[in-house]
């Protein structure tokens, strides 16, 4: 069968267009209601009172799991105290980032909106790098072994924020040069490590569930393993979908 | 592809290939453990009873990802005759790469399920070989949407990063042995950085690799 016959059989059942749309509403959603909880965390930290987050833990899964020994409100305690300085602009400039992020990919609302996106963009990637300072500042003068599930987790966490940086970098740049695709992928890949954040949380409770014989700490390190792949993986078809469902070669274009 | 990536490919290839057949067969019968001076003697011998226990696995997995790697050279040597007559050539080699490559997947969960917590990187490394099967069985997915629908960059981007997973090993060896060293890790501490710093790290420079150093300005929207 021909390539033009196979994919003109493949339209008449292509539903890929509403499912991604379904994926962006839920992806959305979870990030503006993650950003209000992480804007809140350590508000309510410094107030020494328990996040919106860890009653949501403790609803979902155990106030064991959420407050008990190996968990992040018990463990961290002592170093959240001593870093509260360089963690509430991290986790407050992150949150906006994080709710900005989605409405970015959503090519309506670029096209229509050009000068709003663009705005929107020079906010998102002030308010990352901002974040991504203040996250590194907070793991070098934090001891290693005292970040939660230890020394693995501090450099993952170091690797993730210069990566950030380094992929907001490359976006900022291939956009001056008008570079659109490039800056897509960029783009794309940069906010699947930003969605990294709340997508820990979503794992936490999924496999504290099917695992329950692990705490907070032990499933964090694991799930470290594989989060930012996990991640990326969503951004990086994402970023196919809209891009390179196209046969250049045959048209004569410039991929080599 | 260009004739020089070809022979990166090659020699990454080559390289990976080698570690792989190392660690996962030949270190059994010789003393060639890469990380063999950096564990304990309790874990090492509990390796090799399951090695003795589960040999075929072993050797399956070792083959398939051997196969993938060179079959793979074949693939992005022609990847830019599709989809017209590239079809019929890179038809059959296609899928064996994805089956290989999924039995890779499957493989490894297998002996990493098997090995359990007693193993270097204890109970973490389960969830690191649950993570990449999952991953590479949407990556090898997105390869066969690719084809089937003669997106040939779509199909070119996605072999690259199934193509970085298959390297693995080739980094994670190595880079255990440096944290190990430098920041005074333990071996388990040392496996856990070297698995997350890889992984994400592949996934880094495939994606550079495909929209940087390949480039498709296919469109400006």
């Amino acid at each position: 069968m021909s390539y033009t016959s196979v994919e003109a059989n493949n339209k008449k059942y292509d539903f890929s267009g509403v499912v991604i749309l379904a994926a962006w509403f839920v992806l959305s959603a979870f990030c503006l209601f993650y950003a209000t909880l992480a804007f809140q965390y350590f508000f309510s930290f410094g107030t020494g009172q328990l996040g919106f987050w860890e009653q949501i833990l403790s609803f979902l899964v155990s106030s064991e799991f959420a407050t008990g020994a190996g968990s992040v409100h018990q463990d961290q305690a002592t170093p959240y105290s001593n870093g509260y300085y360089f963690l509430l602009p991290h986790t407050m400039f992150g949150a906006v980032a994080l709710a900005i992020g989605p409405f970015q990919f959503m090519s309506f609302f670029r096209k229509r909106y050009m000068k709003l996106h663009r705005s929107m963009g020079k906010i998102y990637l002030l308010s990352m790098m901002i974040s991504m300072f203040f996250g590194i500042a907070y793991l070098i003068t934090t001891p290693m072994g005292d970040v939660f599930s230890g020394k693995p987790f501090s450099v993952g966490l170091i690797g993730l924020d210069l990566l950030v940086l380094f992929t907001g970098y490359l976006a900022y740049v291939e956009i001056k040069s008008k570079h659109v695709v490039q800056h897509q992928a960029w783009m794309a890949f940069n906010f699947s490590l930003i969605f990294a954040t709340p997508m820990l949380r979503i794992l936490w409770v999924v496999l504290a569930w099917v695992a329950p014989q692990y705490n907070q700490a032990e499933l964090n390190v694991g799930i470290m393993t594989f989060l930012l792949p996990f991640c990326l993986l969503v951004g990086m078809l994402w970023y196919s979908y809209q891009n390179t469902r196209v046969d250049v070669f045959k048209k004569g274009g410039a991929a080599q | 592809m260009k004739n020089k990536h070809i022979l990166i490919v090659l020699a990454l290839a080559v390289f990976a290939s080698l570690v792989v057949l190392n660690q996962y067969v030949i270190r059994f019968y010789f003393d060639t453990n890469l990380i063999g001076a950096l564990t304990s003697s309790e874990i090492l011998t509990y390796e090799m009873t399951n090695f003795q226990h589960l040999k075929i696995l072993y050797f399956i997995y070792t083959i398939s990802v051997c196969l993938a790697l060179f079959i793979g050279i074949f693939i992005f040597r022609k990847i830019n005759l599709l989809p017209s007559e590239g079809e019929r050539v890179i038809s059959t080699p296609l899928k064996a790469f994805i089956g290989c490559s999924a039995i890779v997947a499957l493989t490894g969960l297998m002996i990493s399920v098997s090995l359990g917590s007693e193993t270097v990187g204890q109970d973490s490394i389960r969830f690191y070989w649950i993570g990449l099967t999952y991953i590479m069985f949407v990556a090898i997915a997105a390869i066969s949407y690719a084809f089937i629908n003669g997106y040939t960059v779509m199909l070119r981007d996605w072999i690259i990063h199934v193509y970085g997973m298959l390297l693995l090993p080739a980094l994670i060896f190595p880079m255990t042995i440096l944290w190990f060293h430098t920041l005074n890790f333990t071996i388990h501490e040392a496996m856990i950085t070297a698995v997350t710093i890889s992984f994400t790290g592949q996934f880094f420079i495939s994606h550079f690799i495909t929209v940087q150093l390949l480039g498709h300005r296919m469109k400006n929207n």
